[in-house]
């Protein structure tokens, strides 16, 4: 097959998502905002064998 | 309550457009940027320092907006990559030669790049190529390499450029 048959191999082209990144408005996991967006912390304990007896979350839900 | 908590009133032009909030003053201004304006092309790589995703024009100087506070800005004139097209729906010269030469390929790091090459641009309009490597030399990218990114520059500032 001629080279000049090739619709892709060997053509200089421009990749469609290009525009949209270079003006920032690439659209990127952070990116993402919801209204409704829960956010999740994991706290470790600082004892290496304990019995929970209690969660105090009301500072945190302040 | 603490100080952390105290809400401060800054203001900052940002792509030209004047915006006043009240701010707590540990926000960075990668955030200011982002959460409080919606502007979300300035991106958020390594939150120290390093990487130069969160690049932005901070009166006249390139500046990594993690590492300041927003009520540092306060005042100030901030230019993100959203203000480097020259009107709407138009790319800027190099905004255009980074697309023309492949410049990018996830875009994690492009705003930033840009942000920086478009600064030394504003101060030396055709730089060497020593002078290109040494403007991004505070940007990681982690796709392209650097070749395509140094030469869609050149190729912005250079004279037989042709832009649409």
């Amino acid at each position: 097959m001629a080279e000049a048959q090739f619709r892709y191999i060997g053509k200089h082209r421009r990749a469609v998502e290009h525009r949209r990144f270079v003006l920032g408005q690439g659209h990127f996991a952070a990116d993402v905002r919801r209204h409704d967006t829960l956010h999740v912390a994991i706290i470790a304990s600082p004892y290496a064998s304990a019995r929970i007896a209690k969660i105090e979350s009301s500072a945190a839900l302040a | 309550m603490n100080d952390l908590n105290r809400l401060v009133n800054i203001r900052i032009a940002v792509n030209g457009r004047e915006h006043q909030r009240a701010v707590e003053p540990r926000m960075t201004l990668v955030d200011f940027l982002r959460d409080e304006l919606g502007l979300t092309g300035t991106h958020v790589g390594c939150e120290h320092g390093v990487c130069g995703a969160c690049t932005v024009v901070f009166d006249g100087e390139p500046v990594r907006s993690c590492c300041m506070f927003a009520v540092q800005a306060d005042g100030s004139s901030v230019t993100t990559v959203e203000g480097l097209a020259p009107e709407r729906g138009k790319l800027s010269p190099l905004q255009d030669a980074f697309c023309e030469k492949h410049a990018l390929q996830c875009g994690y790091c492009t705003p930033g790049m840009l942000v920086a090459c478009q600064s030394l641009i504003d101060r030396v309009p055709h730089p060497t190529e020593t002078q290109v490597r040494e403007a991004i030399s505070g940007n990681l990218c982690r796709c392209t390499g650097y070749k395509q990114i140094i030469d869609a520059v050149l190729y912005a500032t250079s004279q037989d450029a042709s832009h649409g």
